[in-house]
């Protein structure tokens, strides 16, 4: 893969919420409002593009049989320093996501990118595949947040745009996430099959990469 | 099975994970001293800016009652006319300390105002609760305020209820300071 095409995989066709459905929970949880989704995107990317680097330049050192405790120590950490930094200088941010900042360490985007990317690729592949990623989280967070946030509560980053007794609260609340999930995530597969008819087989499944299954045409 | 060489698949592994562990452990250490900020005492900036207004004066005019305090009480203070502004949570129906409140009072124990600074009740139901129209029936009361002195909004139950608790609870430290 060139490394143009690892970079724009996590952006739409290999999405890491839209396509490949991995970090559901905070994706449910914190997009009640934009600015929460900015900053959970943000820390996402950073420990993404940091344990991606990390791993991918140790993978000749770490031995087989403890590579996911290691991967998993190693995202542990960056996701506490990220955690540590947001109190410290974001304290707004870090009281808004709550403990979905320390839940990171648990996201399958980040361990999934560990082991079926970094483990296997070169240090800037990963570092890139990993921005991407990240990226493509953070717009799925953004595009989720700004639906809830303008139908759900008359407001865009905190902007009123219109009354509140106009909005439908209901997208706010737990049950209202996976309304606007599953809608955005039928009309990205119109589009994205739109965009590649025809050429299916494992070559065009997003996660290819990590399926055990042998190839098929 | 196939041969387990001690050396290879035993000990080389655990090292290498003892060393991986070693190394993070060491770099979170270090970046939480760099972040690491001592606890203010006394009353937030944020709440006394908002008891400051409710008491109609500046954060500077204020002393602080120094104490052991209780019952979620964060901090309380004093103007030089003897009115006082108690801190405290309360907790209402996303669980503990869901409410934090600021319960303003004058010199004779009646509620000057009060002030809902954050909050966990839920959105559009919990929430109602914060609103003047339910606050603003507080302002005159004072000793124990019962539930039926005031109008509950319907829905908000937990909430009102929270809300009411922690002003007692207020009105009591501000009638023992």
């Amino acid at each position: 893969m060139s490394f143009l095409k690892t970079f724009t995989n996590g952006l739409l066709k290999g999405n890491p919420v839209l396509a490949m459905l991995l970090g559901m929970c905070p994706v449910l949880a914190i997009t009640t409002t934009v600015i929460n989704g900015i900053g959970m995107g943000a820390a996402t990317i950073f420990v993404l593009v940091c344990s991606n680097t990390v791993i991918s330049s140790l993978k000749s050192i770490i031995p087989k049989q403890i590579r996911l405790p290691a991967f998993i120590v190693i995202i542990a950490g960056f996701v506490t320093i990220c955690g540590f930094l947001l109190a410290r200088y974001f304290p707004d941010i870090d009281k808004a996501l709550g403990v979905f900042i320390p839940l990171i360490t648990v996201n399958c985007i980040i361990l999934g990118r560990a082991e079926s990317f970094a483990s296997k690729n070169s240090v800037a592949k990963s570092a890139l595949d990993g921005l991407g990623m990240g990226i493509g989280f953070t717009g799925a967070l953004i595009l989720i947040g700004s639906v809830r946030e303008i139908f759900g509560n008359g407001s865009w980053m905190g902007i009123n745009l219109f009354s509140r007794d106009a909005a439908v609260s209901f997208l706010t609340h737990p049950a209202g996430a996976f309304f606007v999930l599953g809608i955005i995530i039928a009309v990205t597969n119109i589009l994205t099959k739109k965009m590649s008819a025809e050429k299916t087989g494992c070559k065009e499944c997003p996660v290819s990469d990590a399926c055990g299954k042998k190839e098929e045409s | 099975m196939k041969n387990i060489k001690p050396l290879n698949d035993i000990v080389k592994p655990s090292l290498v994970l003892v060393l991986v562990a070693a190394v993070v452990a060491g770099a979170v250490m270090s970046v939480y001293r760099l972040t690491y900020e001592e606890p203010a005492d006394g009353m937030p900036e944020e709440a006394g800016i908002a008891a400051a207004e409710l008491l109609g004066t500046t954060p500077e005019n204020f002393t602080e009652i120094p104490g052991e305090y209780s019952d979620g009480i964060i901090a309380a203070v004093r103007t030089e006319n003897k009115s006082v502004a108690v801190n405290l949570t309360v907790s209402g129906y996303s669980g503990e300390d869901s409410i934090d409140m600021v319960v303003a009072a004058s010199p004779d124990g009646k509620i000057i105002g009060l002030r809902i600074l954050k909050s966990r009740e839920t959105p559009n139901i919990g929430t109602k609760a914060f609103e003047p129209e339910f606050l603003d029936q507080f302002s005159g009361k004072s000793k124990t305020v019962e539930r039926s002195d005031v109008d509950i909004v319907s829905g908000a139950t937990i909430t009102c209820d929270a809300v009411l608790e922690g002003i007692n609870i207020a009105l009591s430290a501000a009638d023992k300071i």
